[in-house]
């Protein structure tokens, strides 16, 4: 992505980590070949056209419409089901839920780095649509095998997946950010997946040492009330308490 | 933040700002068009791009949120709050993008 010809002030470090989460997906990551992360990926576009998330969106509970999702691809119902669902309807996702895919075989370090490959594909393909860019294309697979690199202290505790406290990983995973709140310990069973979220949301958002500094010069050509006020409406939107 | 309105919630160009999350997340091609189009002359092409960043990122962290069921840690919430009174959104759970009520 280079947005030439697009006419839109990009700011140089957003373009950055913009290039650089979305070479990522092309590549192995812990748990996931390239080619099953570009699936995750294409898979979080054919959610947007999905009838049976359709359908579940539009009833009263999501749990009591049965079917399967359209589209066909390389992976497993189980792994399609995490993906629509996370995008089209993460609001009313269950930890019954995540269990019952957990009995059909899901496991959570690919379920976590899943979720990292949703964000990054959902982060591009929302700033492009907010912009009129056209939706990006998908970058080609690089040779090479996951990592499969587990922290030997995530465990389960507070949430429906393992985490790796801030005491165990702070260098290693939160890069020495000593503010570390669940919504950056929430992907630490896959660390990278961590530092690719660190990267975006300081890109997008606020550097991590201003964003409790409401006071300080962010750069941003918004203000940090308004800046806060978007970030309210959309988790709103959402029907998300985060 | 709960419901819908017409005012700017205390914040310059709230109402606004409002429109163009609720067209970026739920609204329509048409919608989206508009709307960004009148932030672009209200507020400049780069805040435009920063807010199309804000919506981006903050649609990343709900799902990230829900997908792995953590809860809201206590310095969070904290924060919030602080930040909120410090910004000028004193009680963002009382946010409306139109009523004006929160600020």
């Amino acid at each position: 992505m280079n947005y030439q010809g697009d006419q839109i002030p990009i700011r140089p470090d957003l373009l950055q980590a913009q290039n650089e989460a979305w070479e990522r997906l092309g590549t192995a990551g812990t748990w996931w070949t390239a080619q099953e992360r570009l699936a995750i990926a294409s898979e979080c576009r054919k959610a947007h056209s999905c009838e049976l998330c359709r359908k579940r969106k539009a009833a009263l509970s999501p749990y009591g419409v049965p079917g399967r999702h359209s589209g066909s691809g390389p992976l497993a119902e189980v792994y399609v089901d995490a993906v629509h669902r996370i995008v089209t309807d993460p609001g009313r996702l269950t930890e019954s839920w995540l269990d019952s895919l957990r009995a059909e075989g899901l496991e959570d370090e690919r379920y976590v780095e899943l979720i990292g490959v949703v964000i990054t594909t959902v982060s591009t393909d929302t700033f492009h649509r907010a912009l009129d860019l056209p939706v990006a294309e998908l970058p080609s697979p690089s040779p090479g095998e996951p990592s499969r690199r587990r922290p030997a202290d995530a465990r389960r505790d507070v949430a429906w997946v393992p985490l790796v406290s801030p005491e165990d990983g702070l260098r290693e995973v939160y890069g020495g950010h000593s503010h570390v709140p669940y919504v950056r310990q929430a992907l630490s069973l896959v660390p990278d997946e961590v530092h690719n979220l660190d990267r975006i949301e300081q890109a997008y958002y606020l550097p991590f040492d201003i964003v409790a500094r409401p006071d300080v010069d962010s750069g941003r050509q918004l203000t940090r009330t308004q800046i806060e006020l978007l970030a309210a409406r959309v988790s709103y939107l959402n029907d998300c308490f985060y | 933040m709960t419901g819908e309105g017409e005012g700017d919630g205390g914040v310059p160009q709230g109402r606004l700002l409002a429109r163009f999350a609720d067209a970026v997340v739920v609204g329509s091609d048409q919608e989206l068009d508009a709307v960004r189009d009148q932030l672009s002359v209200a507020l400049g092409s780069e805040a435009l791009v920063d807010a199309a960043g804000i919506v981006a990122i903050f649609s990343c962290n709900v799902r990230v949120a829900d997908a792995s069921g953590i809860p809201l840690d206590e310095s969070t919430a904290e924060a919030r709050e602080r930040i909120g009174k410090r910004v000028g959104i004193a009680r963002y759970q009382e946010l409306d993008a139109g009523d004006g009520s929160a600020a």
